[in-house]
């Protein structure tokens, strides 16, 4: 075969992987691309996934690493090349009649073919060029990349101030769990804890909002561990029991002293106790005493004298429970504030409120079950401080009769601003965590949750 | 197999022209039909030109006698017209002595350019008198074989038109036909020219041209060679008109009740490499072969009943093969 023909099959081969890397590797790109985009929508919703323009380059750059790969794996024999060739119509079949006849089929023929060969220019449908639609999705995908990236910067720059905020609540936290928690204390993991979370504030949507749940969740672990392993009745069961021989961890018992009762415990004899324990047990079904006093005797003093231990450190705790307890009212406050969607509420003149159960201070958010009556209320939610409110017409809310569980609860304060209950006042915090809980915990539709915020807070007892 | 060599080429190209152009001279905006007319001629086929009254056909046949310096003769095909009026008889004859013998009277059809007119006029036992003499170039009356002279060339005309008192070509004499060729209504210019050639002083005639050696134009035409991937492109075309082959198109499959013969592969190839010389190459290109895929297949098709019912056409079967 003519060594021109050949030196053109090869150059034709070339293109034609060239023109495969760059079709593949368009394609490849829109995928890529589309990936990406999908990402950032993903870091757009929860900004933690990592995601960045360094994330895009390199999938682009696979893509066409990827695309480069398979159109080398794809090698043409020479006689595809020639028809590849052929194909383009502008050839006359020359290619594949050079390679099947150019030994044989006259001299005429041959000239032909190398004459054909030298002055053969490849047609531009071989040159690598990418398909139109796949650069047009491509462009499609980076402009809209590129919005949702300005709209993520927009908004990170924006919660600057949210996060430095939630930051300083949280550092505030973790200094008042330092002051009361002693060293090697199961608290300094708490510490790292809400460490963490103020780390992680910088990824956040609603920094506030993930700072007050870290103080809240921290406060949930504190209330279960602090609370006391007996109740004040068993524990007067067991100070009778232990009265005879034990007369000081007796005293320490009956007189609250939890701390003084587990040092007690602690040096006692196990079977003694354990004697103790079976005793108090008698004739109190299902009571932690008769937990207790099922266990080995080694295990039931342990147990017991570490949880009056830890119950004895509870008033450091129970202060720093209220300590965090104020935090997070004010971070509420704060945030409403910063959300602009500070609400003030007036009660009607007729307002009403029939009384729920009285919760507990450990009570559920919702309360027990109950009714709600509440006509007359949320005539008059201002909303000067509410950018939201501001776009619209105030929203008037009418309470209705309800059936079954509430998990709302319901102050009676009888009367006006000046006659606020004691009660009510008192349990302001828990409504708050009650507020907190829902709106962070139960599924709510975003827009519903600024309803679901104010009902919260026309139920708050005024300060 | 001799080479075909540049000269050769280039020598063919230049009668084939040269007789193109005696023709045009004549015959106005069928530029096409011509050149399938000479495109059959020097492949050595039959062609049947099938176009309404009045388009040139018989005219055009002429003119390729008178321009290529021929022996012409035509056949008006009639239903009372017998084998003997084509092929010719046996006659009494008495010579000097007074004693009579048989002595064979050729018929018209013994002529380098048989101009068989309005051919489906003529009842099959007529028309298949022409069949002998069209494959195998030769005539037998009363058991001897009478050799036409070479070149021997038919061209049939037929007129789509009045269809009644008509008797269709059967399929073997079809098949015979190497091209067959619509002769198309002209053109508004087309139709001015004609007038002023045909209706003035000015009546241009074709000159004969000196076209060579008709035989070696036949040698040099089957001696360019053909890569197997281009001869694929015809046998494939042929196989796709094929209901029963998987090779069959979507429409041959429906309508179609026998494809194309082997005849049809051998005219593609033929025409194909006439083209390819005209075109200054000494190989066939797969164009060459699709250029020459109607005229040498519509023919040669036969629907079934509901391709008829339909009114499907051997050419959009023929179409279909060439665009898969």
């Amino acid at each position: 075969m003519d060594a021109v023909i050949e030196r053109k099959l090869r150059e034709g081969r070339s293109l034609l992987i060239q023109r495969d890397a760059v079709r593949f590797g368009a394609w490849f790109t829109v995928g890529a691309v589309g990936l990406w985009l999908l990402l950032a929508l993903v870091a757009w919703r929860y900004p933690a996934v990592p995601w960045s323009i360094l994330s895009a380059g390199i999938v682009v750059v696979m893509a066409w690493a990827v695309a480069s790969l398979v159109s080398a794996l794809r090698w043409r024999k020479q006689d595809e090349v020639a028809l590849a060739l052929d194909a383009t119509r502008t050839t006359k079949d020359r290619f594949v009649t050079a390679l099947e006849l150019a030994g044989n089929g006259g001299e005429a023929l041959r000239h032909e073919l190398a004459a054909f060969a030298r002055d053969y220019r490849f047609p531009n449908i071989l040159k690598p060029r990418a398909p139109r639609l796949p650069v047009a999705l491509t462009l499609a995908g980076i402009v809209l990349i590129v919005g949702v990236a300005t709209l993520d910067h927009f908004r990170r720059t924006g919660l600057q101030p949210d996060v430095a905020k939630a930051g300083s609540l949280l550092e505030q936290a973790r200094r008042e769990v330092a002051k009361v928690a002693p060293p090697e204390s199961p608290l300094r993991k708490e510490e790292e804890k809400l460490e963490e979370a103020r780390k992680q504030l910088g990824n956040s949507t609603d920094p506030m909002r993930d700072a007050l749940r870290a103080i809240a969740d921290l406060e949930k672990r504190l209330a279960s561990a602090s609370a006391s392993p007996l109740t004040d009745e068993e524990k007067e069961a067991l100070a009778k029991a232990l009265a005879e021989n034990e007369p000081q961890a007796a005293q320490a018992l009956s007189s609250g002293n939890d701390r003084e009762a587990a040092e007690q415990i602690a040096q006692m004899d196990p079977e003694a106790l354990a004697k103790a324990l079976e005793q108090a047990a008698q004739h109190r079904e299902n009571s932690r005493l008769q937990e207790l006093a099922r266990k080995a005797a080694e295990q039931a003093r342990r147990e017991l004298a570490q949880g009056l231990a830890s119950a004895g450190n509870s008033g450091a705790q129970r202060r720093l429970q209220q300590a965090l307890r104020e935090m997070k009212a004010g971070g509420q406050g704060q945030q409403q504030q910063g959300q602009g969607q500070g609400t003030e509420l007036a009660l009607g003149k007729g307002g009403e409120k029939q009384d729920g159960s009285a919760p507990e201070d450990n009570a559920p958010p919702g309360g027990s079950p109950g009714s709600e009556h509440d006509e007359g209320r949320g005539e008059d939610i201002k909303s000067e401080k509410d950018a939201l409110a501001a776009k619209g017409s105030d929203e008037q809310l009418t309470g209705e009769m309800g059936q079954g569980q509430s998990r709302v609860n319901t102050y009676s304060t009888s009367g006006g601003d000046n006659a606020r209950s004691a009660r009510a006042t008192r349990d302001g915090g828990a409504t708050q965590s009650a507020e907190l809980d829902t709106v962070t915990s139960e599924n709510i539709p975003p827009g519903s949750r600024i309803l679901v915020k104010r009902y919260f807070e026309s139920v708050r007892p005024k300060e | 197999m001799p080479e075909p060599s540049e000269t050769d080429a280039r020598e063919f190209c230049r009668a084939f022209d040269a007789l193109q152009q005696e023709m045009e001279k004549v015959l106005v905006g069928q530029k096409e039909v011509i050149e399938g007319v000479l495109t059959a001629f020097f492949a050595g086929g039959h062609t049947l030109l099938e176009g309404a009254p009045g388009l040139g056909k018989t005219v055009l046949v002429r003119t390729l006698g008178d321009a290529a310096g021929l022996k012409f003769s035509r056949i008006q095909f009639t239903p009372d017209l017998m084998p003997g009026d084509i092929i010719g008889t046996n006659l009494i004859v008495e010579d000097e002595h007074g004693k009579k013998r048989f002595e064979f009277e050729p018929g018209p059809v013994f002529a380098n350019l048989v101009l068989a007119d309005e051919i489906n006029r003529a009842t099959p036992k007529t028309q298949s008198a022409l069949l002998e003499a069209m494959q195998e170039r030769q005539v037998s009356v009363s058991g001897v074989r009478h050799p036409v002279p070479s070149p021997f060339l038919v061209l049939a005309t037929q007129n789509p038109l009045e269809m009644e008192g008509t008797y269709p070509l059967p399929e073997a004499q079809l098949d015979r036909f190497l091209l067959k060729l619509h002769v198309e209504y002209p053109g508004a210019e087309d139709l001015h020219e004609i007038l002023r050639r045909t209706t003035t002083q000015d009546h241009p005639t074709a000159q004969p041209v000196d076209v060579g050696g008709w035989s070696r134009w036949q040698e040099l035409i089957r001696s360019v060679p053909t890569a197997h991937e281009v001869e694929a492109r015809a046998v494939y075309i042929v196989l796709a008109t094929h209901p029963e082959r998987a090779e069959a198109v979507p429409l041959a499959k429906k309508y179609v009740r026998y494809g194309a013969s082997p005849r049809a592969a051998q005219a593609l190839m033929l025409c194909a490499k006439i083209s390819a010389l005209r075109d200054g190459r000494f190989h066939v290109s797969k164009d060459d072969i699709d250029r020459w895929a109607l005229p040498a297949l519509r023919h040669r098709l036969i629907l079934n009943f509901e391709g008829e019912a339909e009114g499907i056409t051997t050419e959009a079967v023929i179409r279909e093969a060439l665009g898969a």
